[in-house]
């Protein structure tokens, strides 16, 4: 209202008879702590200042001043002016005009080369904050000091592990500026859940081309990791982009594919989960105009999907990735084949051991061996057993007669120094051990407990089956035992059971010649890809929604990459499909405004009215686009920012949904302006019912946070919020908050400013008087509930109470609403 | 550090509060006055296997010609290993054999005693869903086509039972609530008694819980129960009920753990041995709090049941989960012969669907009809049921679509019967706990008819 006094802006002032208040400073919009009521049509400008302390300057690296204004100010620090923005004079006349700015979104100020004004010890920083004009309708400061500490480097981009990413999720949740954005990104990683554990598990399972092991389960666990942090980067950058897109993405994500069984989707041995899910959970909505024929037409048309490894440089990214991924293997070799299926073997039933020790009559391995005079063996062909139909040469009397077989064959290898990799591939029922020249070379793992050599009464000690598919055994580590010229490869056969109904043995010996510009599934720089074998690919003529509107027709034939638009098309049609727009909206408004709308009572016509209203709005929105489905489009009729007219907005959506457990973490700790560094918040969200990212069910986490209500989780959640909120895990605690500098720099010193403060803050005057009365009989008791006021006379037990207190808050179930 | 109720009393204070079960109504705001009143002494357990399990290979229906190695190249089960239940039809999965303790087939021979357990086969429902959750939905809430029902078929008989008057009726062995078990008033879940408890010291945990209000919403409580059983607001009822009601339900819960706990470290009985995991850990919980709590219904999840791939005939995934649901069944038959419990008891499992009947592509088998439900307890009438020449014609296999198997029975038929006969609902009663019973048995008769399972 005056010119300000001398040395207002410098430490010697002093300030006693100043008002005191928090900030942002202001009046109008709805951003100010401390309200200028008299302001507009008042006067111009306003006078800020406030002492820090800094112990030590020299520590400072970065010092930003980050600013949220409405209109023009200049800032001082320790009398001399640091920052300016919207306003000019030097200094500016205390009724200068600015020019206009709205509040909204702060500007970081670099003012680290004015870092040489602090002093050890006490600071003092000065604004004065002016208005555009007299009658503006608003004016805002919201100030901030930091020091920003650069890190040696560039930041960590790749996620070490699962754990990483699941704190990933809490440290967004609770810091990011965009909240919404961090909010939609776990609502999609959700919507779209895969299980880590089971992509940990595929990967840890894999070989590479040399029959070699690829990946550690360390390694498996770090891949599976990346894999899934890949997809959630998706998600966050797509947050409020196409469904089209978004579904597109997920369903060629390498994680999905593995997840829901696609990459054992093949012609002829069709897989029906992901079909089932991508219509069930992912798009339309269960029972929501599909039929079981549409899943197995549906899972038809994915035949052929897989993933695989490819170089970094080749990754292509969306939706390239999508639409022309790779169509080859990642390996390319060549196989010379040692030994095949078919004639020249020997064979002998295991009715007597082949060549047992002269003196004890225990088996030896003599009969594996060159010189082992077989003559008087039975002559036959590979495979070789009996059952299932899947022998050249018979074992007829086998069952219920003998349980192993003794098999030998000669072959031919010039020069053994001229083997890339030797492999032995072999499909088997139900156990084996095979032996070069007397050498066991490799068995299967049920024999392990066999014995060496095992006898002809030996047992597996599980069942193995031909139809799991031939495996792979790297014998490189005996090419030393090799001949130039003649060899023996030798396999005694074994079956599960005397009466088991079935028996085979199909070995081939291979050399392998692995070509240039192979990618293996154990690089360790490769990239985890979508990728479609036209092979695997079923090419009959597919009919999806018959006898709907939304009919597709997919013809016969489409070789090669053609065979990809099969599953592309129905995919980029799905956005068009009406209950696709049902389903995402109905989650939508499920997950922002209310739990009483669902696909059910939308169908059955109970929901509330004006829910109803607002999904047929934002369906109207969902197909206003073109593509259509755009999610920024509907989010903005159902969160209506601008207007803030919609249902989202209304009384009966306030303070009415149930908070799910990562809602009760992040809130409480954002409330009390704590400071977590991810630790083991994932495993408290956990034990609160909500293992992110490892679910095993596909269909996510339910939306309705009742349903993930329980007392088991309520007594999680409160042994939570009290252990944060009284600080129990001490400094190094991976969840925090300082007490003492919360209520300092709020001013909070007695009972009843502090009850006041946080029935404000975190109830926003919904509480009644008498659940005031009882926060502060709390505030003012001892544990018997006798008077005990509160007082700082000993700031340890001030600040206990009031961490108890605190604690006793956030356990409240009105805290339990969002 | 945790309290328990001697704690509780010799910290004084609220006595009142300790005396019995202090778990009450928001509605009503009764309290029980203590064991001895209850209008029976019946128990139930149920356990659900979560994906949907093979029923085809848990109960193998030898007599079937259909069931070969050429609709089941992997998955079938040879006549020698399978366990024989005497019937000449029907076959256990070798890895049910703990189960064949209390199937005790020398007593359906008539040699000695008859066995309690009830192996019933084609159990479904009309219009049967297969989709999980819906499914699962319909299993647990009893009424097939209304998924978004929320409020299951055990809390109804529960309700009918006492529940406004004494919470610690029933209890869900899982971190979150079963479906079956759900509804507006909470039941206690517990994943562990042991961690079941507040933390702090016993002044701080007592003042920490203050007091209910005088009377039902009031506004003279303290402390956590003084909020929780205070004013609720605004929001959906639902959503109240979960949040209020929980918290109502939880402080009472704990303490009823806590004074059983108190009771000394469980030893199971009669040579009993729970399975290794979290499975078997439940189960023992489970045997526990029948004995030292009034619990009498109590659910039990044991997940895995989605045998898409690599299912495994005797061993692998499914042999192992079957293994572990017959050595829990066991071990509860012989840790529950005390006094009567094990005559009063039924256990029961149930499961959203059977699997397709044939093999798929990737050694597993896919979404099905009509499933298995086992059952066992002191009154059950051990056999097989819907799985016998007289029940099972060659190629029924493939009755239901030309890929799965057919059901004979509604499962609400099943626990219609348990209901009627266990806990002695009446048949009005019956409608209450399984919504529109005797709608859907007048429109499927057969469906309907007690397989008689219970003496």
């Amino acid at each position: 209202t005056a010119p300000p006094p001398a040395n207002w802006n410098k430490q010697v002032y002093d300030p006693s008879s100043w008002a005191v208040g928090p900030t942002g400073i202001g009046y109008g919009d709805g951003d100010d702590l401390t309200i200028l009521s008299d302001m507009q049509n008042g006067y111009m400008s306003v006078f800020l200042r406030r002492t820090f302390q800094v112990p030590d300057p020299a520590a400072i690296e970065g010092l930003i001043a980050r600013v949220d204004y409405d209109d023009g100010f200049v800032m001082y620090l320790n009398g001399t002016e640091v920052a300016r923005r919207n306003l000019s004079g030097n200094p500016p006349a205390y009724n200068a005009a600015a020019s206009a700015r709205e509040a909204g979104s702060a500007e970081d100020i670099n003012i680290t080369s004015r870092k040489n004004l602090l002093v050890a010890g006490s600071n003092l920083i000065a604004i004065q904050v002016h208005n555009t004009t007299i009658d503006s309708s608003d004016l805002t400061m919201i100030p901030e000091l930091l020091n920003r500490e650069l890190l040696p480097g560039p930041p960590i981009k790749v996620i070490r592990g699962i754990g990483e990413l699941q704190q990933l999720l809490h440290v967004r949740g609770i810091y990011s500026r965009k909240q919404l954005q961090s909010v939609l990104a776990e609502f999609w990683e959700n919507h779209f859940t895969t299980d880590f554990d089971k992509v940990a598990e595929i990967f840890d399972g894999l070989q590479n081309s040399d029959a070699s092991d690829a990946m550690s389960s360390a390694e498996a666990m770090r891949q599976a990791a990346q894999v899934k942090e890949r997809m959630h980067q998706f998600f966050t950058e797509n947050a409020l982009g196409n469904f089209g897109d978004l579904l597109l993405a997920s369903a060629t994500d390498p994680a999905m594919i593995l997840y829901l069984d696609n990459f054992i989707n093949k012609v002829g041995n069709a897989n029906e989960n992901y079909g089932r899910e991508i219509l069930e959970l992912f798009a339309f909505g269960v029972d929501n105009r599909y039929t079981q024929k549409d899943i197995e037409e549906i899972a038809k048309c994915f035949t052929g999907w897989s993933t695989r490894k490819v170089a970094p440089e080749n990754a292509p990214s969306f939706p390239a990735s999508a639409e022309t991924p790779p169509q080859e293997a990642g390996v390319l070799f060549d196989d010379t084949t040692l030994v095949g299926l078919g004639s020249g073997w020997k064979y002998r039933k295991g009715t007597a051991e082949p060549s047992p020790d002269g003196v004890s009559g225990d088996p030896t391995t003599a009969w594996t061996t060159l010189d082992f005079n077989a003559a008087a063996w039975l002559n036959g062909s590979t495979g070789i057993g009996y059952g299932d139909g899947d022998d050249a040469t018979v074992l007829s009397d086998m069952r219920g007669n003998y349980l192993t077989v003794y098999l030998r064959r000669t072959f031919n290898i010039p020069d053994p120094s001229a083997l890339s990799n030797l492999l032995f591939e072999v499909a088997y029922d139900d156990g084996f051990v095979a032996y070069i020249h007397g050498v066991e070379v490799t068995r299967s793992e049920n024999m392990a407990e066999a014995g060496s050599p095992p006898s002809r009464t030996a047992l597996p000690d599980e069942l193995h089956e031909v139809s799991e598919g031939p495996q792979l055994f790297n014998l490189n580590g005996f090419l030393d035992i090799l001949n130039a010229g003649a060899n023996v490869l030798a396999i005694q056969v074994h079956n599960f059971s005397i009466d088991s109904s079935d028996l085979s043995m199909l070995p081939r010996l291979i050399d392998r010649e692995i070509l240039p510009g192979s990618v293996e599934n154990g690089d360790p720089t490769g990239v985890w890809t979508f990728y479609f074998n036209p092979a695997d690919h079923d090419r009959s003529a597919k009919v999806l929604f018959q006898g709907t509107p939304y009919q597709i027709n997919i013809p016969t034939g489409r070789t090669g990459a053609l065979g990809l638009r099969d599953a592309l098309d129905p995919i980029r049609a799905m956005v068009n499909h009406p209950s696709t727009a049902e389903f995402i909206c109905i989650k939508l408004i499920e997950k922002f405004v209310s739990d009483e709308l669902s696909l059910p009572t939308f169908k059955a016509n109970t929901a509330p009215a004006p829910l109803r209203a607002l999904l047929a709005d934002a369906i109207a929105a969902w197909n206003s686009t073109t593509p259509k489905g755009n999610i920024r489009t509907v989010l903005e009729v159902i969160l209506d920012p601008v207007n803030q007219e919609s249902e989202f907005w209304s009384p009966a959506s306030y303070r009415a949904k149930v908070k799910t457990p990562i809602e009760l973490i992040n809130s409480s700790i954002r409330v009390l302006d704590g400071l977590a560094t991810g630790g083991n918040l994932p495993q408290l969200n956990e034990a609160m019912g909500m293992n992110l990212l490892t679910r095993d069910e596909p269909d996510g986490f339910s939306e309705l946070g009742r349903e993930l209500m329980s007392t088991d989780s309520l007594l999680e959640r409160i042994r939570f919020v009290q252990s944060f909120a009284e600080n129990t895990g001490g400094a190094g605690a991976p969840y925090r908050w300082n007490t003492l500098s919360y209520l300092d720099s709020r001013g909070l010193d007695t009972a009843e400013e502090i009850v006041d403060h946080f029935a404000d803050l975190m109830f926003h005057g919904s509480l009644t008087p008498a659940e005031k009365g009882r926060l502060l009989e709390f505030l003012s008791t001892d544990n018997n509930y006798n008077a005990r006021p509160l007082t700082r006379a000993n700031t340890t037990d001030f600040q206990r109470r009031v961490q108890e207190f605190v604690g006793f808050l956030l356990s409240l179930p009105q805290w339990s609403f969002q | 550090m945790s309290w328990n109720r001697r704690e509780f009393l010799k910290a004084g204070g609220l006595t009142a509060l300790s005396l019995g079960l202090n778990i009450f109504s928001p509605q009503i705001f009764q309290r029980r006055i203590l064991a001895g009143t209850a209008a029976s002494n019946k128990r139930l357990i149920f356990i659900f296997q979560r994906g949907g399990n093979d029923g085809v290979n848990t109960v193998i229906p030898r007599g079937d010609p259909q069931y070969n190695t050429t609709t089941r190249p992997t998955l079938f089960i040879d006549e020698s290993e399978a366990l024989d239940l005497g019937n000449g039809f029907a076959q256990l999965h070798p890895m049910l054999q703990p189960m064949m303790e209390i199937y005790n087939q020398t007593g359906l021979n008539g040699v000695a005693g008859p066995g309690n357990l009830a192996v019933c086969h084609r159990i479904g429902y009309s219009g049967q869903s297969q989709s999980h959750f819906d499914s699962q939905q319909y299993w647990e809430n009893g009424v097939p086509g209304e998924p978004s029902r929320e409020v299951g078929i055990f809390y109804n008989q529960l309700v009918q039972m006492g529940l406004e008057q004494n919470g610690f009726l029933g209890a869900s062995m899982s971190s979150s609530q079963l479906v079956g078990l759900n509804g507006p008033l909470a039941v206690p879940t517990i994943s562990n008694p042991a961690t079941f408890s507040f933390s702090g010291a016993p002044a701080k945990v007592l003042k920490f819980l203050g007091q209910l209000p005088s009377a039902p919403l009031g506004d003279d409580g303290r402390g956590l129960q003084g909020f929780f059983g205070g004013p609720r607001g605004s929001a959906p009822v639902q959503n109240q009920n979960s949040v209020f009601g929980t918290g109502l339900t939880l402080t009472g819960a704990v303490q009823t753990v806590q004074d059983a706990l108190a009771q000394g470290p469980y030893t199971p009985t009669n040579g009993a041995v729970y399975p290794t995991g979290s499975f078997g850990d439940k189960l023992r919980n489970v045997a526990m709090l029948l004995k030292r709590t009034p619990v009498q219904i109590l659910g039990v999840n044991i997940g895995g049941w989605d045998t898409h791939t690599g299912q495994g005939a005797i061993y692998g995934a499914h042999g192992n989960l079957l293994q572990d649901v017959a050595e829990g069944f066991r071990a509860l038959y012989r840790d529950l012969q005390e006094g009567d419990l094990w005559q009063d008891t039924v256990i029961v499992t149930m499961t959203e669907f059977g699997r397709t009947s044939v093999e798929n592509g990737s050694r597993g088998t896919d979404h099905a009809y009509a499933c298995v439900v086992l059952a066992a307890g002191g009154s059950v009438k051990g056999g097989v049921y819907n799985c016998s020449p007289s029940t099972w014609a060659p190629g029924d296999l493939f009755s239901q679509s030309q890929r799965y198997v057919r059901r004979r029975t509604d499962y609400r038929a099943i626990f219609g019967e348990i209901f009627t006969k266990h806990f002695g609902d009446t048949m009005p009663i019956l409608n209450q706990v399984i919504p529109g019973y005797s709608a859907a048995a007048t429109q499927n008769p057969q469906d309907f008819t007690f397989l008689n399972l219970l003496a």
